[in-house]
């Protein structure tokens, strides 16, 4: 048996061949008989219908001349009588005796039939055309094509058979179990209750997930604006490379950035303070960020980048890494009123509160009333600069990022938390209880 | 074997079948046609020779005829003495049923001669694929088997 069909494997081309001529023959021998077929039939049809046409018009007249064949060779004149009385030949020897419209209505039951059989002939040729047309279009018969052969004996079979009945109990166990579980599952409404809740508590948390996600990527805005504020002010300490113009520059946008409040102490800070602080890439989310982009700015950038190149080469990973040493010096900072920020550290007072991950930020309402509108904020800042600096477009820029930064995120949790509404069910839940 | 002979060979094959054996299924296929002209005749031959015999020829007769897909209607033929003949190339000719017989005889001579030289020319085309067929036999070496 294996042996015959490793042969059949192993099939010469000739071989293949041949039958693909076997085949090809077959099929137009059969496709020559269907078309005899159709044809025959067609005739009969077509005769059919000249029958009937006869017998309409015979019975009209009680008598018709015709030229009665003897033979195939030779006619007599006579008469057709009895013109509604036709005799039909079914076959096998018998005849019937019908009348005219009898036998029209025979005439169409045979054509119906003949009908059909066109139809069910005309499938046939397609199914012969289409196997004709099969081999050719996929290349069947192509050189390099081989069958395929699974040996398979019987023992195998056996064994196969005998681990697919295991498998077939295994999985069926697996499938009652489950269906057990489930009607255990919610036979009271007590289940019913805890599976709800269940399900509701997932909900909360990937709902939390996600505007902690995106809460974190608002911090992360916010720190960056803030660094570079910072980097600016320690750029402006440390670097004596730095032109004068930039330091003079940068130790005004400090004087705004503190905010007119005390400029001594500001000063201070300015000269003392020895916070290093680095990042990435300052230069970029200024850009993206802002438009209204100034040259100064540009300027400080580049510098600024310098300094990065020489502290952080290492940190040119895609993480944004900030590092930064502390002085030993401790600033004294002035006491700033609650409601303004005056400086980074009024920030870390308004939102220093430790917040666990899963509970709602305190500082998202708050906030939200805190932060004016845009582009209010923006212009009168910049009102306040033209009147006390010249070159207090910088600084509208930077603070507007700060801003920005802190009030989109915001508004967006905000948003997110209104729209967190206790599902109904719950709430009628509580309202039973 | 001598490559030639083996070409040879092959020819008259190729002739037996693709020439003498056409011409044969030919030949057989016009007998065919020529055998039955001829029974068509007997047989109206003996239709007119009842007519004449019995008095059909003055009282007329009646016949089924067929109207197609054999529907037969009733006919009536009052008047047998006369009878129309095809007499070939789609033409017909009133005949009484005596000229009629004479006619019919003349045809049926007429067609069994050229049955006869039909049969010879059969004849003829066998013996030549007989003929030709020995040669090859010849030719292969299978001499007096």
């Amino acid at each position: 048996m294996d042996s015959s069909i490793t042969k059949d494997a192993t099939m010469e081309p000739q071989a293949i061949k041949s039958y693909q001529q076997i085949l090809d023959n077959v099929l137009a021998q059969k496709l020559e008989q269907n078309e005899k077929r159709i044809k025959a039939i067609t005739d009969y049809k077509k005769g059919h219908k000249k029958v009937i046409e006869g017998l309409e018009a015979y019975p009209l007249s009680l008598s018709e001349n015709c030229m009665v064949p003897i033979g195939k060779l030779a006619f007599m004149k006579g008469k057709l009588t009895h013109t509604n009385e036709i005799l039909i030949y079914l076959g096998e020897g018998y005849f019937v005796k019908y009348s005219a419209s009898q036998a029209i209505a025979l005439c169409n039951r045979r054509i119906a039939w003949a009908d059909e059989m066109l139809k069910s002939l005309e499938t046939e040729k397609n199914l012969y055309e289409m196997r004709q047309y099969i081999p050719l279009e996929h290349d069947v018969f192509g050189k390099d094509r081989k069958d395929i052969v699974e040996h398979w004996t019987e023992n195998k079979l056996d064994e196969w058979k005998v681990q697919h009945r295991q498998r077939e109990k295994e999985y069926r166990q697996k499938l009652a179990k489950l269906k057990e579980k489930e009607r255990i599952d919610i036979r009271t409404e007590e289940d019913l209750f805890k599976k709800l809740d269940q399900l509701e508590v997932e909900e909360a948390l990937e709902d939390e997930i996600y505007r902690l996600e995106t809460e974190r990527k608002a911090y992360y805005d916010l720190k960056d604006g803030k660094v570079y504020d910072e980097s600016e002010e320690d750029e402006s300490d440390s670097d004596q490379i730095t032109t004068e113009k930039i330091q003079e520059e940068l130790k005004k946008l400090e004087d705004i950035q503190m905010d007119r409040a005390t400029s001594d102490t500001s000063k201070d800070t300015n000269t003392k303070e020895k916070r290093r602080i680095s990042f990435a890439e300052p230069c970029v989310i200024e850009d993206e960020s802002n438009t209204k982009e100034i040259s100064i700015s540009r300027e400080v950038c580049s510098a600024l980048k310098q300094d990065i190149c020489n502290e952080s080469s290492e940190d040119e990973n895609d993480t944004i890494r900030i590092e930064f040493s502390h002085s030993s010096h401790t600033p004294d900072i002035v006491e700033s009123n609650n409601m303004e920020i005056q400086s980074p550290v009024d920030i870390y007072k308004m939102f220093n509160a430790p917040k666990s991950i899963l509970k709602r930020s305190p500082n998202d309402m708050i906030f939200n009333e805190a932060a004016p509108p845009l582009n209010e904020s923006s212009s009168t800042d910049t009102e306040d600069e033209i009147e006390h600096v010249k070159h207090s477009a910088y600084n509208s820029v930077i603070k507007e990022i700060v801003q920005e930064s802190k009030t989109s995120p915001v508004n967006v949790s905000t948003e997110k938390d209104e729209k967190r509404i206790v599902s109904r069910f719950k709430l009628e839940r509580a309202g039973r209880k | 074997m001598d490559p030639q002979i083996q070409q040879k060979i092959l020819q008259f094959e190729t002739f037996i079948n693709d020439v003498l054996k056409a011409d044969l299924a030919k030949l057989a296929e016009k007998l065919d046609t020529k055998n039955a002209d001829v029974t068509e005749f007997l047989q109206l031959k003996s239709v007119i020779t009842t007519f004449q015999n019995t008095n059909a020829e003055k009282i007329g007769f009646k016949t089924k005829v067929d109207i197609g897909n054999n529907f037969f209607i009733q006919a009536h033929v009052p008047d047998a003495s006369k009878i129309i003949l095809d007499v070939g190339l789609g033409h017909y000719i009133e005949f009484t049923l005596d000229e009629a017989l004479i006619v019919i005889n003349i045809r049926i001579k007429l067609l069994e001669q050229q049955i006869a030289n039909l049969r010879k020319a059969v004849a003829r085309t066998n013996a030549h694929i007989k003929l030709i067929l020995i040669a090859i036999r010849d030719l292969q070496g299978m001499r007096d088997i």
